[in-house]
């Protein structure tokens, strides 16, 4: 009777009216080059956070920024239109952000990377102030870095603080060992039939990728996530062995996939169906908001990617290429 | 739509009252021998049905329009007149009860 998803729906769709359109994003691809680029996104709802990006001897740096801020500005006005259990829900969506902005942090510190290079990689979105996340890159290592986070990071904070005090020191396990507790948290935190469906699709998928990368070592149940529907742990098993049949057809061509990249494109196309079918099964839910951030996340990530491209001169079949693989 | 049915369940025991109080009243006009008066009591129960059960409709439809619309026009104002067109829409619920209401009156 009195559900509040009536109200925050209506706004995200209007949100989602100011996403720019595939037509829009066709012909950025298309401009001759970097300037004609910038004219051309001039002209789309991206032109309010612009700013510099459009300056003379402006680079990619402002554009990067001008992107991240609008990002920023849609996550902040997604946040404040929740209160109460939408608003918890909602952040319990967002805590996705955290975890690709520590898996960022993770593979940055354990590599040696510059703490700049790192900070370019991360997502202005999720929970965590981004000062704090700034703070992070700079870690000398994984224990720091985990030290770090388990004070201001949040959830996810401390899910690395409790894998790296559990022994995980591999990429790997620090990776599964954080999907993991995301995924503990995220279904935790929301309650609506349909975005919980969707969970399951995002973790079995999840599993499959984890399979399929430990292919060649020997499998092992520990990398495994509970909580999907389709693929079971002695699925998981089967398919680290070397097995390629799924249960579910939909799930069938990541496992047969003839690479990683592949599969990993496969599933993203696969993930966006399920966001898209979500976001209208769940009228009065967060299935709206979670198919909303998936949109934002992609309109700017494929901006960046056009946006690079048209500065370094790639040809429009390699555009398409990476947007593909995107 | 399981929420709109539990909203409407919250109805029943007011016109589950209504029926059964109508039907004594009828009974007892019916038993002075009255019979004119027994129609007339059931015409008054059937316009106050049409009436009131048209516009708990309304209510019932108007409340996710309003909230919907709300949230549309406080991203878009300029969606105002569209959004105040859906809104008005179940008030057609209303206003079929308010016709069987004044020919049961009439």
């Amino acid at each position: 009777m009195n559900n509040p998803y009536g109200y925050i729906n209506g706004r995200v769709r209007m949100m989602r009216t100011a996403l720019v359109e595939a037509r829009a994003l066709d012909e950025a691809a298309s401009t001759v080059n970097y300037q004609e680029f910038l004219r051309q996104i001039s002209e789309t709802p991206l032109r309010e956070d612009l700013g510099d990006a459009t300056a003379q001897g402006a680079g990619l740096g402002q554009l990067d920024e001008a992107l991240s801020r609008n990002y920023l500005r849609s996550v902040a006005h997604l946040r404040s239109i929740a209160t109460g259990q939408p608003a918890r829900e909602i952040e319990a969506l967002l805590l996705r952000y955290d975890l690709q902005n520590v898996k960022t942090l993770v593979r940055g510190v354990l590599t040696g990377r510059p703490a700049d290079d790192i900070v370019a990689g991360l997502i202005p979105a999720g929970t965590m102030p981004w000062p704090v996340l700034q703070g992070a890159a700079q870690s000398a290592d994984v224990p720091s870095l985990a030290q770090t986070l388990s004070v201001a990071g949040g959830k996810i904070g401390q899910i690395l603080r409790a894998a790296v005090a559990g022994g995980a020191s591999s990429l790997l396990d620090l990776e599964v060992a954080l999907d993991q507790g995301y995924y503990r948290a995220v279904l935790a935190g929301v309650r609506g039939t349909n975005v919980r469906r969707y969970f399951t699709r995002e973790i079995d998928i999840r599993n499959l990728l984890i399979a399929r990368q430990l292919r060649g070592s020997a499998p092992n149940a520990r990398y495994f996530i509970p909580g999907g529907r389709d693929v079971t742990e002695s699925d998981f098993l089967r398919i680290a062995g070397g097995d390629n049949s799924v249960g579910s057809p939909e799930l069938q061509a990541i496992a047969e996939a003839a690479d990683l990249g592949t599969a990993e494109a496969i599933a993203r196309r696969t993930l966006d169906q399920a966001s898209r079918n979500v976001a209208m099964a769940d009228a009065l839910g967060p299935g709206v908001a979670l198919d909303y951030l998936r949109r934002k996340e992609q309109e700017i990530a494929r901006m960046r990617l056009i946006g690079r491209a048209k500065y370094y001169g790639l040809s429009k079949e390699e555009l398409a290429k990476e947007l593909q693989g995107e | 739509m399981k929420n709109t049915a539990f909203a409407a369940a919250k109805y029943l025991p007011a016109l589950t009252a209504m029926t059964l109080f109508g039907s004594a009243f009828a009974q007892e006009a019916a038993a002075g021998g009255d019979a004119g008066a027994t129609a007339a009591g059931l015409k008054a129960i059937g316009a106050g049905l049409a009436l009131g059960l048209g516009a708990v409709g309304t209510g019932l439809a108007q409340g996710p329009i309003g909230a919907a619309a709300a949230g549309v026009v406080a991203e878009r104002p300029e969606k105002f007149g569209q959004m105040a067109i859906w809104f008005f829409i179940p008030e057609t619920l209303v206003i079929f009860g308010f016709v069987g209401f004044f020919l049961l009156r009439g």
